[in-house]
């Protein structure tokens, strides 16, 4: 049992990577000690310009694509994944009845062969593919997607995602006890069709059918084995991979599923999944040719990026996430009462001392681009037009402040305290945004850090002033930013609360036409940016680095990239192989 | 000997019941829980993975807070209660509390560390099991670079003492103790797997993997096991028996090797005990740098992640290992020290 998990199973190590390129530090604290090494190293000339960080042709052999997972996932059962390392291994052995366009993430014909909608956009009608086969040889029907829906809405199974399904009709009904099975919206007409009402209409539905509880697990496994029906021994899919092996905090590996409906257009043999969330382990991997791409979930260390920007195989694309600010807005003691924060001139004073390009540029320098909204800028290209937001203006912001009656000659700005969760990044940013506010505002602020789960706690119970936080979008669709500011949002960290904005908000979503539902938005979005419970930083972007003999890969809004559609490119010449 | 033995094993139980409940304590203490996340789960499915594991317990809200189990209460409800019965409130947690640790100590009792609270598809035992040879595997490895250097270059220094290869080992010492392995690990790698492509950068796949980490991770005690090798010898070698042992016109080689070695080695060997289970947490460092599947990381991952039943596993099986380490080594020194008797 012992050798199964450590893996010795004894490969000659040979060096993958033949070409000496210029070398990086590999960690900022061992710079000064590095520089003593180092500098003898590069005298004695061992480096040659490279336009690459890893080798330029693939040092590994095999149709296999080697990648990095992430940290150890939490769950790779559909309905319980949580976390985007066990996502993405489940994306890629379970399939919905839609799947993802590998360019855009819109939603593709998956077990669902085709479709009915209704004109309001709450009924719904599936066929299935009768090719759709689990990895045990039976078919995928209707039944299973009722009874694997249902039983992420079940509250016994405790699904984190649970909420994504409360918008099916009674979903939510159920999941509390207050209705019956049978009266959930969801029901296998017969093996092939499945008939799905919902709550109010969802015009991102059909794209969130692709994501992780909208998939099917096969009844029968999970009913034999419990919670361990996700060990490769137990498993069955339905994915065009399949789980063959898994060792705890080390790799998982997945292989071609066999009884795939769309077995022929998948190129991979296999694909292992490389597991460690440490980002300079996964950097030096990718360097010496042992991975072919390092990961959605693990990024090059801020330190690397000037130096990996001149690199051909670092990649950046923007993401579906926005950096702000929060401020806490309740009234609930009477030092909350007394907090400056509560009058909007105050707020607006400090968006607009914030100089958000400096800190784009200067601080975070990974491609983010300065935000003056929520709604990332990806939804420009699809036509949605955000508000103007507040513009850079200290002098602007001195006068609003000295309005609200504080600055030379009113009264003194008490400080404020600005929570971060501990992280190099975050405190660079924080203090940028410190020295800004007391430099042009003379506003002093008190840089607070906690550590995750303490930041978390704090923050949804309302423990904080002003607070960092960071959204990435679930859908692609602007209501995943706007729907955080509702009123009744859990998420609503701020306790903000205006009508207006939450009525326009759900009138868009009743809103058929995208680009009547975007105005919509935009409308209220102008609100939010208005009274300002947040302040919005930049917009995030994910930087990658990626073997130059990968194919199939495109840079997605939700950094999602379908195995599915990864093939590596035949080499122009065999590789050279260096024996020690 | 073997009554000392078997009175040393039974007091082990005690000390592990204290290492048990103190870590517990500090885990319920802990601002924070499991299931606190970026987004909120709904408060209907959060309570569903408290009563889980435990972190909520329906009788002791029947029992104290009763306004708790109103179905479909949300989490503003459940502080607006809490907050206007803090006093009950207290209690209720308190229940929750014994109750949680029975069940965990009922579970230990078992040899069943419990479900993971993080990793919801895996028990600890598997995390252990996993992770717990390949971190010994490590260590072994670290151990043996410790003493092979360590022996060494204590031994050399003592022979040579005052001349330039006492220096130089016992600069290399000093350079040793003081360069913390976050530091080695890097630049080792830096010019043994990037620049001279001799040994591969990280992961554990067979005896080239080990060479690296294993050296880091033993560095800092192979420097103090030279040191201490060295301190021990100069003052054994000054003792009566050695002076004896030249007198009958022994060999030096024999004099260091069979007398002066034996003695000079108890310092070494009190010091191990220790040292094994500080290699055990020192791995922490090193199973990240050289991404390792070890069980060390866990030390701080699963605190982190409030991952109670994963974390409390850890420093137990590390309080295991480290109260048989100084049991063997008490053991040893008997048989190596004829001064050191049995009770």
């Amino acid at each position: 049992m012992i050798p199964q998990v450590i893996l010795l199973r004894p490969q000659p190590w040979s060096p993958r990577a033949p070409q000496r390129r210029e070398i990086p530090l590999p960690l900022p604290l061992s710079r000064l000690v590095l520089l003593a090494f180092g500098a003898s190293l590069v005298l004695s000339g061992c480096r040659t310009e490279s336009s690459t960080f890893g080798p330029a042709q693939r040092a590994r052999d095999g149709n296999v694509f080697y990648l990095g997972g992430g940290s150890e996932p939490e769950s790779i059962d559909p309905g319980k994944a949580y976390d985007s390392p066990g996502l993405g291994v489940t994306r890629n052995i379970f399939e919905g009845l839609m799947r993802y366009d590998p360019r855009t993430l819109d939603p593709l014909p998956g077990v669902a062969a085709s479709y009915e909608k209704s004109e309001d956009g709450t009924h719904y009608l599936f066929l299935l593919r009768r090719e759709a086969r689990w990895s045990d040889g039976s078919p995928v029907t209707a039944h299973d997607f009722e009874w694997s829906w249902k039983r992420v809405l079940r509250p016994e199974t405790a699904a984190q995602y649970a909420a994504l399904l409360w918008d099916l009709k009674n979903g939510r009904a159920f999941a509390e006890g207050r209705v019956p099975e049978e009266a959930v919206g969801v029901k296998a007409l017969d093996d092939h069709t499945l008939e799905v009402t919902l709550e109010r209409p969802i015009p991102w539905f059909l794209e969130v059918l692709s994501f992780g509880p909208f998939t099917p697990v096969h009844r029968g496994a999970v009913e034999a084995h419990g919670t361990n029906w996700t060990r490769p021994e137990n498993i069955v899919t339905n994915g065009p991979f399949h789980l063959s092996r898994w060792v705890i905090s080390y790799q998982i590996e997945l292989v071609k599923s066999e009884t795939y409906w769309g077995k022929d257009e998948v190129s991979l043999d296999k694909a292992v999944f490389v597991i460690s969330d440490d980002a300079h382990a996964m950097m030096r991997l990718f360097r010496a040719g042992e991975l072919d791409w390092i990961g959605s979930d693990v990024a090059p260390p801020q330190e690397y990026l000037s130096f990996l920007k001149t690199k051909d195989d670092f990649h950046t694309s923007q993401s579906l996430a926005t950096y702000y600010l929060i401020f806490n807005l309740r009234e609930e003691t009477p030092a909350q009462r007394a907090s400056p924060l509560l009058d909007k001139r105050v707020r607006k004073a400090l968006d607009m001392a914030v100089d958000k390009d400096a800190i784009v540029q200067f601080v975070t320098r990974g491609g983010q681009r300065a935000a003056r909204s929520i709604v990332p800028d990806y939804f420009l290209e699809r036509g949605y037009r955000p508000p103007p937001g507040n513009a850079y203006d200290p002098q602007g912001a001195r006068d609003l402040l000295a309005a609200a009656g504080y600055g030379p000659g009113g009264k003194p700005f008490p400080v404020i305290e600005f929570t971060y969760n501990t992280n190099e990044s975050h405190r660079q940013v924080a203090e940028a945004i410190q020295q800004m506010w007391r430099k042009e505002l003379g506003i002093h602020v008190q840089l607070v850090n906690q550590e995750w789960k303490v930041f978390m706690s704090n923050r949804n119970e309302g423990y904080f002033q002003l607070s960092r936080a960071g959204w990435t979008g679930d859908f692609q669709d602007p209501y995943s930013f706007l729907a955080l500011f509702l009123g009744d949002a859990d998420m609503n960290a701020s306790r903000w609360k205006n009508e207006e904005y939450d009525r326009l908000v759900d009138q868009a979503l009743a809103e058929q036409d995208q680009q009547k539902r975007y105005e919509l938005y935009a409308r209220a979005e102008a609100i939010l940016l208005d009274e300002l419970p947040i302040i919005p930083i930049y917009f995030y972007s994910s930087n990658t680095l990626l073997g130059s003999w990968v194919g199939g890969y495109h840079p997605t809004p939700q950094n999602i990239h379908p195995l599915r559609d990864i093939r590596l490119l035949p080499q122009d010449r065999p590789v050279a192989r260096e024996t020690p | 000997m073997g009554r000392f033995i078997f009175r040393r094993v039974l007091g082990l139980f005690p000390i592990l019941l204290v290492v048990f409940t103190m870590s517990f304590i500090l885990m319920r203490a802990a601002p924070g829980g499991p299931f606190d996340a970026e987004k909120p789960v709904p408060a209907e499915v959060k309570r569903n993975l408290e009563r889980q594991y435990h972190m909520r317990e329906p009788w002791c809200e029947a029992r104290f807070l009763p306004a708790l189990q109103e179905p479909g209460l949300s989490t503003e409800a459940e502080r607006q209660i809490r907050a206007e019965h803090a006093g009950a409130s207290r209690i209720e947690q308190l229940c929750t509390g014994v109750f949680q640790y029975g069940w965990m100590l009922s579970n230990y009792v078992r040899g069943d560390f419990g479900p993971s609270y993080k990793y919801k598809d895996r028990s600890v035992n598997e995390f252990i099991r996993s992770g717990l040879p390949v971190t010994m595997q490590l260590g072994l490895v670290a151990v043996c670079f410790a003493l092979l250097i360590g022996l060494g270059a204590g031994l050399i220094a003592a022979i040579k003492q005052n001349e330039w290869q006492d220096h130089a080992s016992m600069g290399a010492a000093l350079l040793g103790i003081s360069v913390p392995n976050f530091v080695l690990g890097p630049v080792l790698i830096f010019i043994f797997s990037l620049t001279l492509l001799w040994l591969p950068p990280a992961r554990w796949d067979g005896w080239q993997y080990m060479i690296l980490p294993g050296f880091t991770l033993g560095s800092v005690y192979a420097a103090y096991i030279a040191r201490l090798t060295r301190g021990g010898m100069l003052e054994v070698v000054r003792q009566d028996y050695i002076r004896t042992a030249r007198a009958k016109g022994l060999s030096e080689k024999l004099v260091i090797l069979r007398h002066a070695m034996r003695g000079g080695m108890l310092p070494v060997v009190s010091y191990l005990g220790p040292a094994l289970a500080g290699l055990f947490t020192g791995s922490i460092v090193i199973e990240r740098i050289f991404n390792i599947p070890g069980m060390g990381r866990y030390f701080i991952d699963a605190a982190l992640n409030r991952d109670i039943t994963l974390a409390m596993a850890v420093v137990v099986v590390n309080a295991v290992f480290l109260l048989v380490a100084n049991l063997v080594v008490d053991v040893v020194l008997g048989l190596l020290d004829p001064r050191v008797r049995y009770e």
